[in-house]
């Protein structure tokens, strides 16, 4: 499992008209959701495997994801393993994760409704080979 | 009478030491769980119990005044994996029971998986440092039992099914308005500036926005409740179901006269429990406890713990049949159980009465009496203490129950 990083720097060297894809997979027993922001391209509810753009819409762009995360269905003694045992995994053209988003956060850590966030950034850059 | 003055001298520092803490802890956090592992060592209070959701790691301990010396008499250690683990592709569907298909026009369908309980199953160890083998035994016979036990069926009533669902919904879409609400706030383009003109960036950059983010829902938060009552969708998911049937089974085995070379079968049992109840608490009160619980359990039990005429250990097959009735109401809980056996030898039965109460957020009383299998020395009458043990380190070991009892 790797540690928890919260932002990533992905150098491509791509077509510009190449498509590129985001696909991210969030395993937990709590409720999540997902929103993408990409300044100036697109923002969106994530929901399953989207196109986010063509490479020369994204190079130079920096991908702010916002999960938030609700574990107010989760009796209260199983809280802190509930929150440990949460993953996110992100996958544009190549994977990043699984990732513990909440690795060092218990409990204590949730608001009074129950809630988390965690906040990640892609920042795409061009590479040539 | 040494036993009375430890606990003399310890419960007040016990107590007092529990009230500094700031638990804050439900009755229903505190139930009474007994692992099928004691259930099988014969030195549980109450043999027939469904638990509503499991901790990942519980310890028990059972401190028996009449025969223990002040260290606790029985343990019992019990671990639910499915909470220690991370599950693959979980989401809170899953979570509640719910299998997600997708439909023909591309939409998500929900589909009631009653079979989702399964994979959280738990494995538990016991051990009595004295099996009672009847009157007269002098030997001490320390005993370790094995067991697992797991929800094989859960149905809930339609109405309880679709109120899941509408919360859950109804949750998403608070939660997508906050992020979208954050994005789009001032407070988010001030934190981006100012991020920019410092050349903050990479995780320094998500930390500083997560508690920004945390601010900001804190400065909204009556804005974004998803529901009007604490612990709604907990209440939701734990409601008593229409019906439901847990499976356990167990092996226990015995050293006489504490001797290595005195290993002997001890019980082999495999039981079914059904559940079904009714919960009368009023939507206005959610979080005060009215239910009816009934239960019925079927066992095949082979124990090898009883001796003959000629002092020898004799294997004898049980098939139990019994039932029991539980009412709940805020601090209190009254029940019956009665339990049939039919065995190769004679037809017995175990019936008694169980209150419980719980006096703080802390401690709970529970008290039994009854007659117990058998007709020598069956006599039930049990008086005992929990409270719940709160660790500094949750994430390792989860307020695992301390209990003593008088027998």
């Amino acid at each position: 499992m790797k540690a928890v990083k919260s932002s990533k720097t992905l150098k491509f060297d791509l077509a510009d008209n190449q498509d590129v894809f985001l696909e991210i997979t969030v395993s937990s027993t709590g409720t999540c959701s997902t929103l993408v922001s990409i300044p100036g391209v697109k923002e969106f509810d994530y929901e399953k495997r989207e196109k986010i753009g063509s490479f020369s819409d994204l190079k130079g762009k920096t991908i702010e994801i916002n999960h938030e995360f609700s574990f107010e269905g989760i009796p209260k003694k199983n809280l802190d393993n509930a929150i440990q045992q949460t993953q996110i995994t992100y996958s544009l053209l190549n994977v990043i994760g699984p990732l513990q988003p909440f690795k060092k956060k218990t409990s204590k850590d949730l608001d009074s409704e129950d809630r988390i966030s965690a906040v990640k950034f892609i920042t795409i850059e061009h590479i040539t080979l | 009478m040494k036993n009375f003055i430890l606990i003399l001298i310890f419960f007040p520092l016990v107590f007092y030491a529990q009230q500094k803490k700031d638990i804050n802890i439900e009755l229903k956090e505190l139930e009474i769980t007994t692992a099928p592992s004691v259930v099988l060592l014969g030195v549980s209070p109450s043999e027939l119990e469904i638990v509503k959701s499991k901790k990942a790691i519980v310890l028990s301990l059972v401190n028996s005044f009449k025969k223990s010396e002040g260290i606790p008499d029985s343990y019992a250690f019990e671990i639910t994996p499915f909470w220690l683990l991370p599950s693959s592709n979980m989401n809170s569907s899953k979570y509640a029971g719910y299998n997600t298909v997708k439909g023909s026009d591309n939409k998500m369908k929900y589909k009631w998986n009653a079979f989702s309980e399964v994979k959280k199953a738990s494995f538990s160890l016991g051990f009595v440092r004295d099996l009672s083998l009847g009157t007269g035994d002098e030997m001490k016979n320390p005993s370790f039992a094995f067991s697992v036990r797991s929800t094989l069926i859960r149905v809930r009533t339609r109405k309880n099914k679709d109120s899941i669902l509408a919360h859950d919904a109804r949750l998403k879409g608070v939660l997508s308005n906050i992020n979208k609400d954050w994005v789009h706030s001032n407070e988010h383009k001030l934190l981006s500036d100012s991020c920019m003109r410092a050349g903050v960036k990479d995780d320094a950059k998500a930390e500083i926005f997560e508690k920004g983010k945390a601010r900001f829902k804190k400065k909204f938060a009556e804005k974004y409740k998803s529901s009007k009552e604490a612990d709604y969708y907990r209440n939701l998911l734990e409601a008593p179901p229409l019906i439901s049937a847990d499976f356990a089974g167990g092996y226990s085995t015995f050293f006489s006269d504490n001797k290595f070379s005195n290993n002997h079968f001890g019980k082999l049992g495999f039981w079914l429990t059904l559940n079904t109840g009714f919960d009368f608490a009023k939507s206005d009160e959610p979080n005060v406890e009215k239910r009816l619980n009934f239960y019925g359990i079927v066992r095949y039990l082979d124990d090898g713990t009883n001796l003959d005429a000629n002092q020898q250990f004799l294997r004898t097959k049980n098939c139990d049949l019994g039932g029991k009735a539980e009412f709940t109401y805020k601090r209190f809980s009254i029940s019956y159980e009665y339990i049939y056996r039919i065995n190769d030898i004679e037809n017995t039965f175990r019936s008694s009465g169980l209150i419980a109460y719980k006096v703080s957020d802390k401690v709970y009383i529970n008290a039994a009496f009854g007659k117990n299998y058998g007709e020598k020395d069956n006599l039930i009458s049990f008086l005992g203490l929990n409270w719940g043990l709160d660790s500094e380190k949750k994430s390792v070991f989860v307020d695992p129950p301390d209990e003593k009892k008088i027998q």
